[in-house]
């Protein structure tokens, strides 16, 4: 130092300013060289583009571990067959994953690592709806396409929808478009709904009971927190008169009320139905025999024995290709239970990520507007990547339409369906217009 | 070592290099660093603001993320239901939550020890409890998305979408926060709240009101816990009520206990280190809390003073 | 009404019970040795998975119930002696290590155990009527076990040498070291018996509410809640705040809705903390 009270002189600063310049330079001349020195190895790297990459986020840990457990195992294995038909546009397909924690700050964290760290192409992932809306900002201000993986919140594609959001499956408004009837006309008029006290508990309520109500019959809606543990107090709430107890439940409460029903004996009077969301990678076996009589709305039958017959090929290929037996168990561990309903869409999304980047003439992200407009308006035929059956894309509120089934728990604690509802059915007016916003 | 009159100087240059550095780094490092270092400006603030009743006044709190998440939410609910602008959504993110903070505080320093902690943690459970069930306002657990405004300064517009303007509202905001509360404690109202750390008894019996200046550090942590919310939810454009659940408070723990309690300079450390550990692990291991947790409990083990404590003990 | 307001009673004291196990086990730590044991859920949640293995392997709750608590004494013997012993007499020290220690088995249980709930059968199936519903038999038993383990520990801490020389220790404990009594194995002991009832407790629940690695969360604040509002130290404290803030919620759940019940009982709490700092029963 030039003086004694500590101070920078102005060599010193300059100083720094001209070496940070060499550094620079320095660089571009090790970049050059490199460039020339890799021109030896061309023949084996010209042609061949950068990997299209998708970032994934799931839940892998904290409560809903067998949710983020097979939609990657279906990701990855779609990814697989994608790379193994030749990839997206001659481009080899990367898989870049980060669990959500299913605590949305975190996952905003490890959305924005995807963005901006990781550079991915495309985003996909993720169950719970709290988690997609803290991602939500930043898809909107990336133009990231964000294609969701099972969240059921109705707003997603609705009051809360972004231009750069679309989902493929189902959520509660659609769901109760799909199942209310069937219940009101086979199970009862009564209804009571004992839901978890947020958004989607909330929304599953509404939905199918409003829709119970216009139909002239009653309805109770009973709030619980989402990590109860005893349900007795209120269970015993439930209206001496209801014919229909409606649960909704994630998690350990769901298999707690599951069977806590049970316990107070409340099976033998009232009809049990729900949306298989609360029971998805649970095993009936794990709820107990008395499970037997209840009822699911589901999304893909879970019995390989019950998938309709025009899509039993389709349905055998991904079973195998996934490691997923044709009663639902992973093939590497009987214990483990699928979430059959949830998983067929991290399958067939990397599928309809080729078609739409197929469609719209995509080379990267400078086109992610005609992407996001080829990709909402996708009609899918049923096939080896949509075993799920035909899929229909609608643009105005970026949402996918596709049957789905009652399903009745058997004596043997298998899953039978009793009943299909085809997409044409649960159609509902588009509550938002986003073809203007791309 | 230094001579007297360096001495001085030597917290201005450091820190001048430091601001110097950390405003320097959005033309070398990219878009992603920017953000990663913003996040861990929020909570070193939020660190720091625990570490002045924690680590200056002795007062374990578990509660701060009620404060942390009414910040966040003083943000986010002006701006999407009341159509207000950034900046009084910061200013209502110190307020508010330092408001609330003198309503649980003055009940609060009433009690000492293990009790004062485990009526900050209820606090802090009516508070989640509350934002969990109030959706209507708060959007409970799934939160509210916000689009921030400009933050308009009268001399220019700051648009809170691009990620380097972001980063230097942060740093600003957080080096000014950083600034003023070592202002604070350097000054002999900071030696009020060693001398009550250190000995409670005492500094009542030479006559200080002591519940008095625990309610102070408890409101101005309070209102600092709100600003670091308020920063964070601006940065995410999102506010939700898990951001008032007592385990978020565990990061302003884990962060000044690793960093060094009562330096000030430590829950930054802390958070910088912690947050940059779960970084890298992220990409081998799923679990990064049990690295998080064995950090902590090594730390208490072998340099319970922290980092920065650890550091301080040697050159002397 | 009637039949809710039984229902609600006795599901209360049920429960009460339930959280007056896990809370003495909390109060013998902390009431008398003062280490506060943030990991004391976690304690709770290793004895139920625990209690799931032995049962996965034996078919046997009763076993589990005898084995898990074993098991998980075991491991807190293990912290007592490898990690708290040098920090025991720093309270807040203790209490943000015993956090990390929390962290650390919950990750490590989910990362073995896995994330997903899992059920343990009823050991005793079978309900009876109570007015117009119908109440689980294991409930009860459950509550009789409860009582049982409580009255043990009564006579445990009263009329045994061992129970003597723990309240010695917690009474003066540089004359106990002056008696000759070992005060370190007391300390070390005792905080094995504390784990011990965690674990118990979460074999007990278990059937109820399932296993699940996150389970230890919620209950190791309303342990902490109840030990501090009963009074530190009062093992009669804990028994009845924890049966009376049980009843206060699932009694109030009728006429409001349980989170406002909630909330209420939280308040509750706050005024007796305020009002009577040494807690309902504590000196």
């Amino acid at each position: 130092m030039k003086e004694g009270n500590g101070k920078k002189s102005v060599h010193e600063v300059m100083g720094t300013e001209f070496s940070r310049r060499d550094f620079l330079r320095a660089t571009a001349v090790g970049a050059a060289g490199l460039a020339v020195g890799s021109l030896p190895f061309a023949p084996f790297t010209y042609g061949a583009e950068q990997p299209i990459r998708i970032g994934m986020i799931q839940e892998n840990t904290v409560g809903a571990t067998a949710y983020g457990y097979w939609l990657t195992k279906a990701a990855r294995a779609a990814v697989a067959k994608l790379n193994a038909e030749g990839g997206i546009a001659g481009r080899k397909v990367e898989l870049v994953e980060y669990d959500t924690k299913v605590n949305p700050a975190w996952a905003s964290s490890m959305f924005k690592k995807l963005i901006l760290e990781d550079k991915v192409d495309f985003t996909m992932g993720s169950v719970h709806s709290g988690v997609q809306m803290a991602v939500f900002p930043l898809a909107e201000q990336y133009k990231m396409p964000y294609i969701g993986g099972g969240a059921m919140a109705a707003g997603l594609t609705g009051k809360d929808a972004i231009a750069y959001y679309t989902r493929i499956h189902t959520h509660a408004r659609m769901q109760a478009a799909a199942g209310w009837k069937w219940g009101f006309d086979n199970l009862g008029k009564n209804w009571t709904f004992l839901v978890a006290d947020y958004a989607w508990g909330h929304s599953l309520a509404e939905e199918f009971g409003s829709r119970i109500k216009a139909a002239g019959g009653k309805t109770q809606t009973i709030l619980a927190p989402q990590n109860t543990s005893d349900f007795v107090p209120y269970l015993q709430k439930v209206d001496p008169a209801t014919k229909v107890l409606f649960t909704a439940f994630l998690g350990a409460p769901a298999l707690g009320v599951m069977r806590q029903t049970v316990e107070l004996g409340l099976h033998k009077r009232l009809q049990r139905y729900t949306v298989i969301c609360c029971t998805d990678g649970v095993g009936q076996e794990t709820v107990g025999k008395e499970s037997a009589g209840a009822h699911y709305l589901s999304y893909y039958p879970r019995y390989a024995s019950q998938v309709p017959k025009e899509l039993h090929a389709f349905d055998k290929a991904y079973r195998k290709a996934i490691g997923m037996t044709d009663d639902a168990k992973d093939a590497s561990d009987p214990k483990n239970t699928a979430t059959v309903s949830h998983m067929w869409t991290m399958w067939t999304t990397p599928y309809m990520i080729k078609l739409a980047v197929e469609k719209s003439g995509w080379k990267d992200s400078k086109k992610n507007a005609d992407f996001m407009k080829a990709f909402n308006t996708l009609k899918v035929k049923a096939g080896p990547w949509a075993p799920q059956g035909d899929l229909v894309m609608r643009e105005n509120d970026h949402q996918g339409f596709h049957d789905h089934y009652l399903e009745e728990v058997q004596p043997n604690l298998s899953l039978k369906v009793i009943a299909r509802v085809p997409k044409e059915k649960l159609m509902y007016d588009a509550p938002v217009d986003l073809r203007s916003k791309l | 070592m230094l001579p007297d009159r360096w001495k001085g100087g030597a917290f201005p240059l450091a820190f001048g290099l430091l601001m110097a550095g950390l405003a320097a780094v959005p033309f070398f490092a990219g878009l992603f660093y920017q953000t990663f270092l913003t996040e861990i400006l929020v909570w070193a603030l939020f660190a720091i603001s625990f570490d002045l009743i924690f680590g200056y006044v002795g007062l374990l709190s578990f509660g701060q993320a009620l404060f942390f998440g009414l910040g966040g939410y003083a943000v986010a609910i002006p701006i999407l239901k009341l159509g207000l602008g950034t900046g009084s959504g910061l200013l209502l993110s110190i307020a508010v939550p330092a408001a609330f903070a003198a309503f649980v505080g003055f009940f609060s320093v009433r009690l000492t020890g293990i009790h004062f902690v485990i009526i900050t943690i209820i606090f802090a459970l009516i508070g989640s409890t509350v934002g969990e069930t109030w959706t209507s306002l708060t959007g409970g657990a799934d939160g509210l998305v916000f689009m921030a405004p400009p933050l308009d300064l009268g001399v220019a517009k700051l648009d809170l979408m691009d990620i380097r303007t972001t980063y230097y509202l942060v740093l600003a905001i957080v080096a000014l926060s950083y600034l003023f509360l070592r202002r604070m404690v350097r000054s002999p109202l900071g030696k009020v709240f060693v001398a009550i750390r250190e000995n409670e008894e005492r500094a009542r019996l030479i006559g200080y009101d002591v519940r008095r200046y625990k309610l102070l550090a408890f409101v101005i942590a309070g209102g600092f816990s709100g600003l670091a919310g308020g920063l964070y939810s601006l940065s995410l454009k999102y506010a939700s009520a898990t951001f008032l659940h007592w385990s978020v408070s565990g990061h302003a723990v884990v962060y000044t206990i690793v960093g060094g309690a009562g330096t000030l300079v430590g829950p930054i450390l802390g958070a910088g280190l912690i947050m940059s550990l779960e970084h890298y692990l992220v990409k081998l291991m799923q679990a990064t809390d049990l690295a998080v947790g064995a950090v902590l409990v090594l730390t208490l083990l072998l340099a319970p003073r922290g980092i920065a404590g650890f550091l301080r003990g040697r050159r002397k | 009404m009637a039949s809710n307001l039984a229902v609600a009673v006795l599901n209360g004291i049920v429960w009460g019970l339930i959280m007056a196990l896990i809370a003495l086990g909390l109060n013998l730590i902390f009431g008398l040795l003062h280490i506060i044991n943030m990991a004391h859920g976690a304690l709770y949640m290793l004895g139920a998975v625990f209690s799931w293995y032995v049962i996965e392997l034996t078919g046997n709750y009763w076993l589990a119930l005898v084995a898990a608590p074993l098991g998980v004494g075991l491991i807190g013997l293990a912290l007592e002696r490898g990690l708290l012993r040098t920090i025991e007499d720093q309270p807040l020290v203790t209490i943000i290590c015993t956090f990390g220690i929390m962290l650390v088995l919950q990750q490590l249980v989910l990362t073995y155990f896995g994330g997903t709930a899992r059920r343990i059968a009823l050991p005793i199936p079978g309900r009876f009527p109570l007015f117009d519903l119908q109440y689980p038999v294991m409930r009860i038993v459950i509550a009789a076990i409860s009582v049982s383990v409580m009255g043990g520990l009564w006579i445990f801490l009263n009329r045994t040498r061992y129970g003597l020389w723990i309240r010695a220790v917690v009474q003066d404990r540089e004359m106990a070291v002056a008696l000759g009594i070992p005060v370190h194995k007391v300390y070390m002991w005792t905080f094995v018996l504390g784990s011990v009832l965690a674990a118990f407790s979460g074999v007990l629940a278990a059937p109820i509410v399932s296993v699940d690695f996150m389970m230890g969360r919620e209950i190791l604040i309303m342990a902490f809640i109840i030990v501090i509002v009963g009074g530190m130290g009062s093992l009669w404290g804990s028994v009845v705040t924890a049966v009376v803030i049980s009843l206060i919620h699932g009694v109030g759940s009728i006429f409001v809705v349980p989170s406002t019940a909630t909330v209420f009982s939280l308040g509750f709490m706050i005024l007796v903390l305020l009002v009577r700092p040494q807690g309902l029963f504590g000196e």
